[in-house]
């Protein structure tokens, strides 16, 4: 628990992700972590602006909560697949909901995965790896250990 | 009234109603009899009209017979008294006259007789309808010694029919035969003259036979067509004429009548007499032998049918009058009986129908009065029955009203309970997230470095934090078992596999307290069960991490077998132990042996609770055999086969509608 992840700094490098949760806290939390494996992350706190974002940028991941004023996560998923130029940009469900069925009924909405609050930096960019892993543009950078010693 | 249309429907037969199926019943046990005497008597009318025929044929016959012989012996007393007068021996004095005979003496003789039938060629009686219309006396020989007609004196009649019988006999009746030197019927009556007991001479008179005739034409007694008539045996010929026109006397006829009578037979029959063409009749035929011809007294067969139809349609009129009373008084009592019982129907059907306050109030017979009180007792209790499940019905309604509303409020506070407890979860799980991210961030170094201190606390923020997160789940999974909300999976296990797995997971746990992690596994531990994977990690590591949390000093034992269609999973442990009072009550909710315990220990104490409700769940359980000071053994036994109650986890749609509900 107290080593450090095993996990390259770089790993994130040439990602851009958006990251949208209506709490701050979750939004820094997550937001600092992507960071610091090197992504670039943009945030938002409904999934009106998020949808604003997205049609100004290209997202290689986007990482939502579910519950949100305003617009919520299945509202945006909704319209996030329904665009013809986002529809193939995986979405990533991160919510403190945690009952039964919360995964299956997320994927069958259309988001591409489930993550579980709370996160820590172990076990979330493990957990996201598992599931980086299985997209096809991703690939596992070289474990350079000195990027990550040098910093 | 709502028995019309019914009855007007079910018209079908006259018989399936009470009133139809009692007149008619009626109706035939009166028309019956009148048919079976109408029927007997017709059959007795025909006989009797048909003997009484034959009676009065007989009797005719009879009559005429006696006619007949009154007549025959008139003439021989006639006779005989005609010839009283004349001195005997000068009869015979002539009589024995040689063939050569003398005038004088011829004429002496022929004095004589004249004398005696002078004027009397024709001797007549009108009494007994007798006529003589010649008289004369013969010798043996034949000839004519004497004759009213004085010609015929010196002629023989050795050559007539009657003359042998004449000859032999004191007194003879010559029937009557055709004279053909005549042309006529001819009769004969003779006497003969006896002296010393020999025949000398006989008397002979020619009968006429008018008066046959007159008797055989008698008509009285013989209605329209009845008729007495004489066949002579000489060949067929009708003595007497017949009551017809075309029907001569002296033609040969032939009838089974006749037949039978020249048979010698006396009888009746029904057969065809001589008309042309032949017409029925009942015949009465005799034999007479003075006549030797056959006597016939007939009627048509079509006359005494008459007489017969008459008598027969007057029967007739009597029985179809005596059936039309009988089924008129049918008709009328079958009506009576029946109106009293028709009442109850349409009664009946306005009662079904819910009008309970129609009463039936016929009392013409005892047995319909009783009927009929029995109907009112029983519509009264039907009443009464009805009232009463009313109020039941009422009463139960507002209990299952009663019920559906507390129902609905336990089903109500169930889900207030889940969704509580749901969004507890997700509460609670939102600062943690912070709490726990910020505290990861920071002792990862990603927020710059820290001091040893820092970093110590740090840490310590961070395993209470996940203290605070294995609480949540445990809730969590404590209210879906409640809820019955757990799914369990069926899928082959490598139990070897799954207790290595465990013993990486769980002996440097052990080992950093000191402790020894044994694993045993029994060599006749199938290779493969059928479970769910992740409930049976779940217990495991639950007794194992227990087992290593209560145990200060010695070892922790993981033991796989199997016996009789189970396996066990058993945890042994060298630790404090569990005293017995608490052995009762360690797998309830929030209790460790002693709240101290649960102070000293950590944990929530609803591990061994989940524990033991999912192995419960998969068709197992837990059990816990414990000694103070010395350690405790969990033992968790699993069917080897997979546990009914499961369901696949792959039933998305299923498990969407469950996430929705909450």
């Amino acid at each position: 628990m107290n080593k450090p992840p095993p996990i390259p700094r770089n790993t994130l490098e040439n990602w851009t992700i958006l990251v949208i949760d209506d709490e701050n806290d979750g939004v820094e939390v997550a937001s600092r972590i992507l960071r610091f494996y090197g992504a670039q992350v943009h945030t938002a706190t409904n999934g009106r602006e998020a949808l604003a974002l997205v049609s100004t940028h290209k997202f290689r991941l986007i990482i939502s909560d579910l519950s949100m004023p305003i617009m919520d996560g299945w509202q945006f998923i909704e319209v996030i697949k329904k665009n013809r130029a986002t529809t193939d940009t995986p979405v990533i469900a991160l919510t403190a909901h945690a009952m039964p069925g919360d995964r299956e009924r997320a994927m069958a909405a259309g988001f591409y995965n489930h993550l579980t609050k709370p996160l820590t930096p172990a076990t979330f960019m493990s957990d996201l790896l598992r599931l980086l892993i299985t997209l096809p543009d991703f690939e596992m950078p070289n474990n350079n250990k000195s990027s990550s010693e040098t910093k | 009234m709502r028995s019309q249309p019914r009855a007007q429907r079910q018209p079908s037969s006259l018989w399936r109603t009470l009133r139809g199926r009692l007149t008619l019943t009626l109706v035939a046990f009166s028309i019956l009899p009148a048919i079976i005497i109408g029927g007997v008597a017709l059959v007795l009318e025909q006989s009797v009209t048909t003997s009484r025929s034959v009676n009065q044929l007989e009797a005719v016959a009879e009559l005429k017979e006696q006619q007949v012989a009154q007549w025959l012996r008139g003439a021989q007393l006639v006779l005989t008294t005609a010839v009283s007068g004349l001195e005997e021996s000068r009869l015979l004095a002539f009589n024995g006259l040689p063939s050569s005979y003398q005038v004088a003496q011829r004429g002496e003789w022929n004095a004589g007789l004249a004398k005696i039938i002078e004027g009397q060629s024709k001797i007549t009686d009108t009494t007994s309808g007798v006529l003589f219309n010649e008289i004369f006396v013969y010798n043996k020989a034949g000839v004519i010694t004497a004759a009213s007609d004085s010609i015929q004196v010196g002629k023989t009649v050795a050559r007539q029919e009657y003359f042998q019988n004449s000859v032999q006999n004191a007194a003879y009746i010559q029937p009557p035969y055709f004279d053909v030197q005549r042309g006529r019927l001819t009769m004969f009556v003779t006497r003969a003259l006896v002296q010393d007991g020999v025949i000398q001479a006989v008397i002979a008179a020619r009968l006429e036979t008018d008066t046959l005739s007159q008797i055989m034409q008698g008509r009285i007694g013989l209605g329209e067509t009845g008729e007495t008539y004489l066949v002579s045996v000489d060949s067929n010929y009708l003595l007497t004429p017949s009551r017809y026109e075309g029907y001569a006397v002296l033609r040969t006829y032939n009838t089974e009548g006749v037949t039978r009578a020249f048979a010698r037979q006396n009888g009746t029959g029904f057969y065809d007499n001589y008309q042309n063409p032949p017409v029925p009749v009942i015949g009465v035929y005799r034999w007479s032998p003075e006549l030797n011809a056959a006597l016939l007294s007939e009627i048509s067969q079509a006359e005494v049918q008459v007489l017969f139809r008459q008598t027969a349609i007057a029967t007739l009129g009597v029985v179809a009058l005596t059936m039309l009373i009988a089924s008129l008084i049918g008709f009328i009592v079958a009506r009576s009986i029946s109106r009293p019982i028709a009442v109850f129907a349409p009664l009946a059907l306005q009662i079904a129908s819910g009008d309970l306050s129609r009463r039936v109030k016929v009392r013409d017979f005892a047995e319909v009065a009783v009927l009929s009180d029995a109907f009112n007792t029983m519509t009264d209790q039907l009443d009464a029955t009805i009232k009463q499940l009313n109020t039941r019905i009422t009463e139960v309604n507002t209990a299952n009203s009663a019920l559906e509303i507390a129902t609905q409020q336990a089903q109500e506070a169930t889900r207030l309970k889940s969704e509580f407890i749901s969004t507890m979860s997700h509460e609670l799980r939102t600062p943690l997230n912070a709490i726990s991210g910020f505290t990861g961030i920071m002792l990862q170094g990603m927020a710059g470095e820290i001091d040893q201190e820092a970093q110590h606390m740090l840490e310590r923020i961070d395993s209470n934090s996940v203290r605070l997160l294995r609480l949540i789940n445990n809730i969590l999974d404590l209210t879906r078992i409640e809820a019955g909300r757990v799914e369990l999976s069926s899928e082959p296990i490598t139990l070897r596999e799954s207790a290595s797995s465990w013993e990486t997971q769980l002996s440097n746990l052990a080992q950093e307290k000191g402790l020894a992690f044994v694993v045993n596994i029994d060599p006749g531990l199938p290779t493969m069960v059928l479970g769910d994977p992740d409930r049976i990690d779940q217990i495991a590591v639950n007794l194992l991490s227990n087992a290593i949390k209560f145990t200060e000093k010695g070892s922790v034992t993981l033991s796989l077998r199997a016996d009789g269609g189970r396996w066990m999973m058993e945890v042994a442990d060298t630790g404090i132990g569990i005293p017995p009072h608490a052995l009762g009550y360690i797998f309830d909710e929030f209790r460790q042996v002693d709240g101290s315990s649960t102070r000293a220990y950590g944990g929530s104490g609803l591990g061994l609770a989940i524990a033991r409700n999912l192995a419960r769940m998969m068709g197992g359980n837990i059990t816990v055999n414990s000694t103070m000071g010395e350690g405790s053994v969990f033992t968790a036994s699993f069917p080897i086969a997979a546990s009914t109650r499961t369901r696949p986890l792959t039933d998305v749609n299923e498990q969407v509608k469950v996430a929705t509900r909450e």
